[in-house]
């Protein structure tokens, strides 16, 4: 009942909810508007209790899934940001206190009403786009984001700091010849998406390296 | 000599309605109406109900206070008011229609006749099992009535209102 409230609250403050397909799953890929419209749909009932179980159905039965938990490659999803779940949980693990892997943000909900109460989004990355336009912490927001397999990162920019340094390059250089699934391997430094990190991805930091992301 | 009733209505004091309003979420537990809107009514001999004071909502834990209503004399003869208590589902956050659009969900008591002066607890009071959808709105452990109190507490945010059908 609170995802719909979700949308009813977008719709208050937006005036519009951004258009939505109308078969939708969490876990799947749909469009970058439906992605937008029922990943914060799917937020809101989390923030209200402060518990990153979801309930929902996929048509036939209902389950709890724990929006703190999926990771990139997680079995039974699709990664990025035209699914929904994972755009819920980028929310959530900007607004949530606890920390992991990546995600080291506790940033709380104020931030985030402030942006979707000021401004309007199409898409979760237009909501990014004013996150990063705003005073708010930006690295940290990155990688909470990255963590629900989502990468907004400047290209070469590894730990999402705003710069393509050396810190990049150790990066890459401590998880090199690692597969996924290795103990070395750091998912922040497989820039090209093949899981593994080599020297396809050492090329990606070294060509932008001394870029400056206003990020 | 006895008193008129206009006599006894100068002379009347206040009666305040307390209860608790409470729906079925499943056959075995019930779930307190949080913030729908309760409207106290005098039964007068015509066979008609009458709201009496003004509505007001219960609370988050589906209680419900009156407030002082003046507890004027009916026309049948007996002293203080016939209490019905009226639930239904809207308030300021939230409305439930069904399908026409037009009809309210509701439900209101039997009589409490004859009421005395000072605090006419009428306690627990349950809506219709058959209807408990609609009131699946007004719990505050699931409800939409729990997302529009997070952004009023937490954001000063008044989402406004919402018709359910």
């Amino acid at each position: 009942m609170l995802h719909e409230y979700g949308h009813h609250v977008m719709y208050s403050v937006y005036g519009f909810i951004p258009p939505s397909m109308q078969n939708h799953t969490f876990n799947l890929r749909s469009n970058s508007t439906t992605a937008w419209a029922e990943g914060w749909a799917n937020f809101y009932p989390l923030a209200v209790f402060n518990d990153p179980i979801f309930t929902w159905s996929n048509g036939t039965h209902w389950a709890d899934i724990n929006l703190d938990t999926p990771h990139w490659c997680s079995s039974g999803w699709d990664d990025g940001d035209l699914v929904e779940g994972r755009v819920a949980g980028a929310l959530w693990d900007i607004f949530d206190s606890t920390n992991d892997d990546y995600d080291s943000l506790s940033d709380g909900f104020t931030r985030i009403w402030s942006l979707i109460s000021s401004q309007t989004d199409n898409t979760f990355r237009e909501f990014w786009q004013a996150w990063n336009a705003s005073s708010y912490p930006k690295q940290s927001a990155l990688m909470a984001i990255f963590q629900n397999s989502i990468d907004y990162r400047g290209l070469g920019d590894v730990n999402a700091d705003g710069d393509v340094n050396i810190l990049d390059s150790t990066i890459v250089a401590n998880a090199f010849g690692s597969r996924k699934g290795s103990s070395n391997f750091d998912q922040r430094a497989d820039l090209n998406y093949d899981d593994r990190v080599n020297i396809l991805d050492a090329i990606i930091v070294g060509n932008n390296f001394g870029k400056h992301y206003d990020c | 000599m006895p008193l008129s009733n206009s006599t006894l209505g100068a002379l009347a004091g206040y009666v305040t309605v307390t209860g608790r309003w409470w729906y079925y979420y499943n056959t075995t537990i019930g779930l307190p109406v949080s913030w729908a809107t309760v409207q106290i009514y005098d039964l007068e001999p015509d066979g008609h109900i009458y709201p009496v004071g003004n509505p007001f909502l219960t609370d988050v834990n589906g209680y419900f206070n009156s407030g002082s209503i003046p507890n004027n004399n009916d026309p049948d003869g007996g002293y203080g008011l016939d209490i019905v208590v009226g639930v239904y589902a809207t308030s300021s956050i939230a409305s439930v229609v069904n399908s026409t659009g037009y009809y309210y969900y509701n439900l209101t008591t039997t009589v409490w006749a004859n009421s005395p002066d000072g605090t006419l607890n009428v306690g627990d009071l349950v809506t219709r099992y058959d209807e408990r959808g609609a009131w699946w709105i007004y719990s505050y452990d699931f409800g939409l009535t729990r997302g529009w109190d997070y952004l009023s507490s937490t954001v000063g945010y008044n989402t406004p209102h919402v018709t359910a059908v």
